[in-house]
């Protein structure tokens, strides 16, 4: 055995293990995704879920209108939806939102705002009825603990543990010093405000030749669609328990299907673009039937033309600030529906 | 179970080494026996409805392997030997080519002769490593043939030396009498401390290669070749280097770590690449990309043939024949036959003017040529079909939007950035055939942070050998 632990081998394995666990603590506890709670340094991806529920709970929480979404509508800008829908507005979208969190922040918003709510816009994707438990569920709705309390921990039958986050990678590493960089310079440039804002500086918006681009270099994989043509029931249960609410609290609730870029959608594969369509129209049938909603209260945007957006995206599902209006517009018009069925 | 798998890194490969060095030390003749078991498991871990096409293929030669040698009878000798080869060319035929002849087949009678027949591919998985073991097992049946080598007696020996892990699924392929007396003494072979560490930095040196140029190599490369058919002159020019980068120190690294870990447990595998993008022409190429191929290539097949002592024709059309089989053996497909004839193709052609070639050309324009002949070639071997080797060929010779503007160096500048270490790496560094054993912690802890970085790269993303599937 002493030819196997030699010197050179010894100090090789002890080094290694040295720096593997040195890598396991620096990331966990640097935090760079807000995966694991800790926010002691900067977040290189904002954390909407504690920064927005901050700016509500210590606002007035006089809000009439909540907009629910993923980072797909993180550029809706409420102040502006407040003048287009008269009616004073929160955007509460949070990244990679699926159904728990929608019910999580609905829940919370039922509670604990000052006044009755008179519309819930929920912007909906396929994502966010992804399989479950095979599908992503987020650890940052998991260690925010006031939100975790309002999250239906009886999903389905099956115990709500997020799987692990790989934090053995190039990225986490990168997103690690990157936090470490911000936390010394200070110069954080993504966040919120009040009523849910964002600040925006440095997040730019792309030209559809630039998504194509993008696309194409991905291979135009981006996203799998195939796994996102039927969705999850317990997750669509999730949404269900939501309509119950609106419906006992007399909330109008709208459903909108957020649009793509039209790069993306022009220059995806016929199989993606199929996939796609599949899985908006499971979507769309599922908001119909299962969740009780009528046509006049699901608008489906997938394409540009629909609701005159423009070609604004900072990549194939994230739409500019100039598109969220248009969509903006759109919904407080109320219009789009009878321009047809994209499907 | 690939080597880059953390189960074989942390598990497979600590628990074989503990098992070799605890258990062969008290009981030495179980060394054959735990290399063995350790090689069946490791080949069982990726599909063990396999493992009795190996045992097959194994009893088959070991048997006919003493049947040649006690046969006094030159017929029957020839009879023993033809049986051997003809078994392990079915085994091959049948899991590599049987559709792929078929189609063929069927494509020559329906389309060409007009005749009604049909043909439903048959779902066969592809055994990994195949070629390879086939290879070696018919080389042993051929040596015995020639006298070169005398069968083992054991058969747990001939099963140790066809199954050995390190080298079973993409070689190298090593001949039985380069190993038979470190296979024969294992029972006396004690790991010491230097082939330990020789063997285990030749191996971390290959699994970064592996992971860390030519994985990195590839996630960039691969959405570009997907959309080939739109690319402009400069991706196309860009990604086609990038493969013939990826594909060196992939199946370099490869075979780093499968002679770092030979050496581990007292085996040397012979050289399998000696710095091919540095030759002068296509037929030095050869000798030194994927050597053990190229050597099996010319013993059994080419020296048969006639080899150099048959006119200048003949010996030509022997080395188009030699690389028609060569391409074959890499896939059952017609771009790898077409990959297989231009190489072979381009050897004669140089061999008939070699004079010229390196009287008029000076050194480096002649591995520069070199290069680019192979980087041609690599076209047909990276294309899923001939429609898809013409259009990236068009566009290789310059046919179509050029797109070399500020854009393409904006968008590419990672890919330019690998283009140029593996260039600086591969043509102006010593190869790992000459790496020699370090001793000091600094290299230790050096080490160390290499295979964290290689652990990084490997959990960050999926990651295959390109020779697994030959």
């Amino acid at each position: 055995m002493k030819q196997v632990f030699n010197p050179f081998v010894n100090v090789f394995l002890i080094s290694f293990v040295l720096l593997a666990l040195g890598f396991h603590f620096s990331v966990k506890t640097i935090d760079p995704r807000g995966n694991f709670g800790r926010q002691i340094f900067p977040l290189v991806v904002s954390n909407p879920r504690a920064e927005k529920m901050k700016f509500f709970l210590e606002s007035k929480r006089d809000y009439e209108t909540f907009l629910l979404c993923s980072s797909r509508c993180h550029r809706m800008d409420p102040d502006y939806m407040s003048r287009q829908f008269r009616s004073k507005t929160f955007n509460f979208s949070v990244n990679s939102a699926r159904a728990e969190d929608f019910l999580a922040i609905t829940r919370l918003i039922f509670e604990n705002n000052t006044i009755p709510i008179k519309n819930l816009i929920l912007a909906v994707d396929p994502s966010t009825f992804g399989p479950f438990p095979e599908y992503y569920f987020d650890h940052r709705l998991f260690h925010n603990k006031v939100l975790w309390d309002y999250a239906d921990v009886r999903l389905g039958k099956k115990k709500i543990v997020p799987k692990p986050v790989n934090i053995y990678s190039w990225q986490f590493l990168r997103d690690s010093f990157i936090s470490l960089y911000l936390a010394i310079s200070g110069s954080k440039d993504y966040g919120f405000v009040e009523h849910g804002k964002i600040v925006d500086r440095t997040l730019r918006t792309k030209s559809s030749d630039q998504v194509k681009k993008e696309v194409i270099a991905k291979g135009m994989k981006a996203f799998d669609w195939e796994n996102l043509t039927v969705l999850s029931q317990d997750r669509i249960d999730l949404v269900k328990k939501i309509v119950d609410l609106g419906q006992r609290f007399d909330v109008d609730i709208l459903f909108l299907i957020m649009p793509y870029s039209p790069g993306y959608i022009a220059h995806a594969n016929e199989e993606t673009r199929k996939d796609l369509w599949k899985s908006q129209r499971a979507l769309k049938e599922t908001l119909e039937k299962f969740l009780g909603a009528t046509r006049d209260n699901v608008f489906i945007y997938i394409e540009n033309s629909l609701f005159n957006g423009v070609d604004d995206y900072s990549n194939e599902i994230h739409p500019g600030f100039q598109t969220s209006r248009a969509l903006i517009d759109a919904l407080a018009a109320r219009r789009n529906w009878a321009a047809g069925e994209p499907l | 179970m690939l080597f880059l798998d953390p189960y074989f890194l942390y598990a497979f490969l600590p628990l074989t080494l503990l098992t070799f060095v605890l258990v062969g030390d008290r009981l030495p003749k179980a060394k054959v026996f735990i290399l063995l078991v350790a090689s069946y498991i490791f080949y069982g871990s990726w599909n063990y409805h396999y493992l009795p096409l190996l045992l097959f293929s194994t009893v088959v030669d070991f048997f006919l392997g003493k049947a040649i040698h006690k046969e006094e009878s030159p017929g029957r000798k020839k009879i023993y030997l033809s049986l051997s080869i003809l078994t392990n060319l079915s085994v091959l035929g049948y899991f590599k080519y049987f559709n792929f002849f078929s189609e063929n087949l069927v494509f020559f009678l329906k389309d060409i002769l007009g005749l009604g027949y049909s043909f439903e591919a048959i779902n066969i998985i592809l055994p990994v490593g195949i070629s390879f073991y086939t290879f070696q097992s018919m080389s042993y049946s051929i040596d015995i043939y020639r006298g070169v080598i005398t069968p083992t007696k054991s058969f747990s020996v001939f099963a140790t030396y066809i199954s050995l892990f390190p080298q079973l699924v993409a070689g190298p392929i090593v001949r039985y009498k380069e190993i038979e007396k470190e296979i024969l003494n294992l029972s006396k072979y004690k790991i010491l401390a230097e082939n330990l560490n020789w063997g285990g930095q030749l191996f971390l040196i290959g699994l970064a290669k592996k992971v860390l140029i030519a994985d990195s190599l590839s996630s960039i490369i691969n959405p570009m070749i997907s959309n080939y058919a739109t690319a402009s002159i400069a991706e196309t020019w860009a990604f086609m280097l990038g493969y013939t980068f990826q594909i060196y120190f992939d199946f370099s690294g490869y075979t780093d770590m499968a002679r770092g870990l030979g050496r581990i447990f007292g085996f040397n595998f012979p050289l399998n690449f000696d710095s091919p993008y540095k030759s002068k022409n296509i037929g030095e190429f050869w000798r030194r990309w994927h050597m053990t191929l190229s050597f099996w290539l010319r013993d059994y097949l080419y020296i048969p043939l006639g080899g150099n002592k048959v006119g200048s024709f003949r010996r030509s059309l022997n080395v188009v024949i030699v690389f028609f089989l060569g391409g074959l053996w890499h896939g059952a497909n017609w771009t790898f036959v077409i990959w297989g004839l231009f190489h072979g193709l381009a050897i004669s052609f140089t061999n008939i003017f070699s004079s010229a070639w390196e009287k008029i050309l000076p050194h480096k324009l002649q591995v520069l040529l070199t290069f680019l002949i192979v980087v041609i070639g690599w076209v047909f071997f990276r294309s899923d079909n001939l429609e898809m080797s013409l259009s990236i060929l068009k566009r290789l010779f310059l046919m179509g939007n050029l797109g070399l503007d500020t854009s393409f160096f904006q968008q590419y500048w990672n890919l330019l950035l690998f283009l140029s270490g593996s260039f600086l790496i591969s043509w102006a560094l010593p190869n790992s055939n000459s790496w020699e054993v370090k001793k000091e912690r600094g290299w230790a802890i050096g080490f160390a942070f290499l295979l964290g970085a290689c652990m990084l790269s490997i959990l960050s993303g999926e990651t295959e050998f390109l020779y697994y599937q030959f």
